[in-house]
């Protein structure tokens, strides 16, 4: 009866190390596992009729460009892949322009929709594009 | 002993490699500041937002750019509304918008020209893209791209269409510099006489860039006949005295010039 006892005391003790091993294994796997941590927005340059980019939004003037670097990073802080994208790209569409993760905005037609920052396969930053009509032209 | 030898000679070639990398690298650089020929004087060009470059503007309107070359040696301000007008893009020396395109493909500008670099507008509200270059459609300001082959903006910059509120006939002789044409308000010939107009159109005292397409007319062909009409220019002859006018029309506009031959 002691042996039947001591031999269940030693196979709980391998499952309790067995499981304790697992657990610190999927620890130390998952802080292999560098995940996104944030998206610096800064180098914005204005249009000559204004507009702004900031961490919430993106404000283009109709006909005007404003351009920003985006650039998201993981918690090694390591610069991720990022792919920006227009969700209606007739009021404000988004292209790369020259210099790593440099982006023109684009104001087509007066209006609101938003941009989606993609880094990886996850949207990480959603910003609210609105394009504000332009001021009326003194000749 | 062999060893080391062999890995300084394979260090020796390595950095031979380097070297010439390095040559083919600096002169393709070279090539690619170089290979868009001498650059225009610094007034001719309005310097892109994003520091890449600058713009040039060239236009058939014999003012603010001029005759034959058609090319302004000051940026203008404002464009006329209807007009049409060219622009090329101009890197700044040294930087790496000029290496980072590509040299095997090339885009056809506007002027049909290849470019390293395309121009348009930004939408189709204020400029759109033709065979005349870039078309003024929208009172505005307006923005002009510069991309490279790789569709990625390099530089913009931004100029303001005006819409013109009059026409000003001038002499076609007229030289573009740093006065504006005068105004012709009557015309008066001999018969026989032979005299070259043209047009542009102005807004509050200020002459509008850009190529303006004028119609012209004579009220009195047996008067004042239009003989012919080339790239903007009117050549009109006096045939018999009399008093007439000269019709222009164009920007939305009509401006008429009294005329009078004389014997």
């Amino acid at each position: 009866m002691s042996s039947i006892v001591s031999r269940m005391q030693a196979a709980f003790a391998h499952r309790t190390v067995a499981l304790a091993v697992a657990a610190v294994a999927l620890a130390a796997g998952a802080g292999c596992v560098a995940e996104y941590q944030r998206t610096d927005v800064d180098a914005v340059v204005e249009s000559p009729l204004g507009g702004t980019v900031n961490y919430a939004a993106v404000t283009v003037p109709e006909g005007m460009i404003v351009k920003a670097h985006i650039a998201p990073f993981n918690d090694d802080g390591n610069p991720l892949t990022c792919v920006l994208s227009s969700e209606d790209a007739t009021v404000m569409d988004v292209s790369q322009a020259v210099g790593d993760k440099d982006y023109a905005f684009y104001g087509l037609k007066a209006g609101t929709t938003r941009i989606n920052v993609r880094a990886g396969d996850s949207v990480v930053m959603v910003l609210d594009a609105i394009v504000t009509p332009q001021p009326p032209t003194t000749p | 002993m062999i060893r080391r030898n062999t890995h300084t000679r394979a260090a020796d070639r390595r950095a031979s490699a380097a070297l010439l990398l390095f040559a083919v690298g600096a002169t393709l650089a070279s090539t690619a500041c170089t290979d868009t020929g001498p650059r225009p004087p610094p007034s001719a060009i309005k310097a892109g937002e994003l520091g890449n470059g600058g713009f040039t503007f060239t236009c058939d309107d014999s003012v603010v750019c001029a005759k034959y070359t058609n090319t302004a040696q000051n940026f203008p301000k404002a464009v006329a509304l209807g007009s049409t007008f060219r622009a090329q893009f101009v890197p700044n020396p040294g930087t790496d918008v000029d290496v980072s395109v590509s040299r095997t493909q090339v885009d056809v500008g506007v002027d049909g020209k290849q470019s390293a670099f395309s121009i348009d507008g930004v939408g189709r509200t204020w400029l759109s893209r033709g065979p005349e270059g870039l078309a003024a459609l929208k009172p505005g300001y307006a923005t002009i791209t510069a991309k490279n082959s790789l569709g990625q903006l390099v530089d913009y910059a931004v100029i303001r269409i005006a819409e013109a509120d009059a026409i000003v006939v001038y002499d076609g002789a007229f030289k573009a510099g740093s006065s504006a044409p005068a105004r012709i308000t009557a015309i008066n010939m001999k018969v026989g006489e032979r005299r070259t107009f043209r047009a542009l159109a102005r807004a509050k005292n200020e002459d509008l860039a850009g190529a303006v397409r004028f119609d012209w007319k004579s009220l009195d062909e047996s008067v004042l006949q239009i003989e012919s009409l080339t790239e903007g220019t009117v050549t009109v002859l006096a045939k018999a005295a009399g008093k007439t006018a000269l019709s222009t029309e164009g920007a939305s506009l009509v401006s008429k010039t009294d005329a009078e031959v004389t014997p």
